[in-house]
């Protein structure tokens, strides 16, 4: 019995050296594997949230994300949404929008956006909407941030 | 009703807010599934009063329009501020103390000997007065109602169905077989501390927005 | 025990003759090229010059290590040699990919935070009730993408279990670095107490970033940001943390190792170190310790880089759960009475064997991972020395 565990043991050690490189050499494989089996994503508070809504200017595409709030259950108080300008190389030099941000038909708030500069105004229409986080030249598109806070 | 159904749907959000105070407190005190239970309620007893503190302020809310003046943002760190006060005090305290804090960690020492439940009854009490979403929820709700012993009793079944959620945490208990767990926690209540004080000051002195 | 005894230092246990220490490398040999080429031979000058004496620079430490019998001597080596290629080659590629080693918000957005596996514990509660990553990187297709890193530290942990902290982890080569330093320790009786440290971070940080869903080591106590990748200080806040990554790095990884001579941020500080303890419990390579051999000397102990002996575990014949098995008390045990071992067999089995199935895994995981920066900084280097610039 105890020279059976230990052909096992010893079987099971120079298996460790398969496992290392099985590791190595289908990491691409095994990792694409993981992450369709979890079904994971990277947190929304960094990408921004799936885009809900896609608006088509003809030379460019303005991106609505979803409202942000999200916690580990359920969801906080403040929040942010994220809005995308795309492709980067046809965005004109400015852009004016109003956005609806909370899935109605009533516009949320307006933005004026300096495509060359990346400086963005902000004009809230509603109480929710409260500042600019931001505005971010990406690698593909340009973004703003606008902070919420639901009442 | 509602205060119960709604302490149930957003209990698990009041756990997430307290385990980084609840966890390393029970972890740090290395006692059995029973005892840890009997902390527990200790703590529990002190969230239930920080909850019927603010079932008053919410029946105040809509009865004086006063109150909204109240920088509630600062209010909320200096609750921070204290609440990370008492878990640094509390991982550091029966290490030795610098000559200075000698005199003062004796006393304390001497109060929580008298009331042993005292400690956990403050960080359940600090922790309970945390504004965590699903407190602000129940807050709202609150504020509807005109009757001071309804919103009383609006907090209190809301405190029950949020409780439901803490059952399982004496189950901690399980580990005081390894009294290293008891260093581990102590440790991680200053770690803890340390990052109440940090958001605590932070909203104190101005809100997280200037950040 | 007389002082004569035990100064007569007796012979590595594992040494190989010299053909069978090359018989025993040749495995290496192919597998390193493999791993280092990744199956195509590069076509610049430059880059076959630093590929080949990466190649030469693995081959020949892990040839050492086989006919010395001295595993730490060499691997220690190639582990400080690692650490500092990666700071090379990342903070090269950070300035030639995105022309700043500051990390900005768009870069977060972007997904262009390269993951690392210190993140690990951070992740694993949000990720399993949000089914979210609380990390600003990629999940798949990049340079240390989340997906990647997971599975390599995965195969890593099943393989080697701790022994990550001392044959992979592209960080503590830093720590054992300066280490290495002062001969004599200034500081030699640190208090066991701290050993706890990492297991009370790890709480708190795992705690901390399930309430904020963000990982708080990496924004707030992470000291390895001070030489890779750091936040650009905008407001009070990234002071702050920049201030408090400066501190911690120059206090656990630079002054601390060199006056205590152990790696104090790998044994008494990095909530991953603790976590990953715990694979040390299901892998299948430990230390043991021949009581009938030991004589009670305590050098392991005293020599141990992360904590991971004490006279408890001594009497016992094991190592902490701790241990990273970098074999510093194999090589510093004057009777030879530590060894590499499997568990499920005997400690009398044969020393030679575990060490040699113990080194393979090792030794593939840390030329894949670590020989890729000794060559990546060997390549900047060269394109430094010959052309002016790195780029």
């Amino acid at each position: 019995m105890i020279r059976l565990k230990g052909a096992f043991a010893y079987m099971v050690a120079v298996l460790m050296t398969f496992v290392a490189l099985a590791a190595l050499m289908g990491g691409t494989f095994l990792a694409a594997k993981l992450v369709n089996a979890t079904g994971v994503k990277v947190s929304p508070w960094y990408t921004g949230g799936e885009v809900v809504q896609t608006i088509d200017h003809g030379s460019y595409r303005t991106l609505i994300h979803r409202p942000v709030f999200d916690t580990l259950v359920g969801q906080k108080k403040d929040g942010f949404i994220q809005i995308d300008w795309e492709p980067l190389g046809a965005l004109p030099e400015k852009i004016s929008e109003d956005i609806a941000c909370f899935g109605n038909s009533n516009k949320d708030f307006h933005i004026n956006l300096d495509t060359k500069t990346n400086v963005a105004e902000l004009t809230s229409y509603n109480p929710e909407v409260i500042s600019l986080a931001g505005s971010y030249k990406l690698k593909e598109r340009m973004a703003v941030r606008v902070v919420l806070c639901r009442e | 009703m509602q205060g119960f159904l709604l302490g149930l749907s957003t209990g698990a959000v009041c756990l997430a807010y307290c385990a980084p105070t609840l966890v390393p407190y029970l972890l740090g005190e290395g006692k059995g599934i029973r005892q840890s239970g009997v902390i527990l309620c200790q703590f529990l007893g002190g969230r239930l009063c920080g909850y019927l503190i603010f079932a008053v302020v919410a029946w105040a809310l809509n009865q004086f329009v006063i109150i909204p003046n109240v920088d509630y943002e600062s209010l909320l760190g200096l609750v921070y501020i204290v609440l990370a006060m008492a878990l640094a005090f509390y991982g550091l305290r029966n290490n030795s103390a610098p000559c200075a804090g000698r005199s003062f960690n004796a006393s304390v020492n001497r109060i929580l000997g008298r009331w042993p439940a005292l400690m956990a009854v403050s960080l359940g009490f600090f922790t309970g007065l945390n504004l965590c979403p699903a407190f602000l929820l129940a807050l709202a709700s609150a504020c509807e109602l005109n009757n001071l012993s309804q919103s009383l009793l609006f907090f209190f079944s809301f405190f029950l169905g949020t409780t439901l959620y803490f059952i399982p945490a004496p189950l901690l208990g399980a580990f005081k077989g390894l009294p290293t767990l008891r260093i581990i926690g102590k440790m991680a209540a200053v770690i803890t501390a340390i990052y109440y004080l940090y958001t605590g000051i932070i909203m104190f002195v101005g809100g997280m927005n200037f950040l | 025990m007389s002082n004569g005894l035990m100064n007569r230092v007796l012979p590595a246990p594992a040494a190989f003759q010299p053909l069978k220490a090359l018989l025993c490398t040749i495995p290496m040999l192919l597998l390193s090229a493999m791993m280092l080429s990744h199956g195509s031979f590069p076509t610049e000058p430059l880059q076959r010059i630093a590929l080949g004496l990466t190649y030469i620079f693995c081959n020949g430490l892990f040839f050492l290590m086989l006919y010395t019998g001295k595993v730490h001597r060499y691997r220690s080596v190639f582990f400080i040699t690692a650490a500092f290629a990666f700071i090379i080659s990342f903070g090269a590629n950070l300035l030639e990919v995105r022309g700043s080693m500051v990390l900005n918000e768009a870069n977060i957005i972007d997904g262009d935070t390269p993951f690392c596996h210190l993140v690990i514990p951070m992740v694993i509660i949000p990720a399993a009730l949000t089914k979210t990553i609380i990390f600003p990187g990629t999940l798949l297709n990049r340079f240390a993408s989340i997906a990647g890193m997971v599975v390599l530290w995965l195969g890593a942990s099943v393989a080697l279990g701790r022994g990550w902290c001392s044959w992979v982890c592209f960080y503590g080569g830093l720590d054992e670095g300066f280490s290495r330093l002062c001969k004599k320790p200034v500081i030699s009786d640190i208090d066991t107490k701290w050993t706890y440290l990492p297991w009370a971070v790890l709480l708190g940080i795992v705690l901390t970033s399930a309430l904020t869903l963000s990982p708080t080591y990496c924004e707030w106590l992470c000291p390895f940001k001070t030489v890779t990748e750091f936040g650009a200080i905008t407001s009070f806040k990234t002071l702050i943390q920049t201030v408090i990554f400066v501190t911690l790095f120059l206090a656990l990884v630079v002054v601390l190792p060199i006056i205590t001579g152990r790696r104090i941020q790998c044994g008494l500080f990095c909530p991953f170190a603790a976590f990953q303890s715990v694979t040390n419990k299901f892998n299948i390579f430990d230390i043991r310790i021949d009581r009938e051999k030991c004589v009670d000397c305590n050098r392991c102990s005293k020599g141990c880089p992360t904590f991971s002996l004490d006279e408890a575990s001594i009497r016992e014949g094991k190592t902490l759960l701790s241990c990273t098995k970098c074999g510093k008390c194999v090589d510093i045990c004057p009777r030879q009475a530590i060894r590499f071992h499997i568990k499920g067999t005997s400690v009398s089995a044969s020393a030679e064997s575990a060490r040699l199935l113990f080194l393979y895994p090792a030794f593939i995981f840390a030329t894949a991972v670590g020989g890729g920066m000794v060559y990546g900084a060997m390549v900047r280097v060269l394109k430094l020395v010959t052309t002016g610039s790195m780029f």
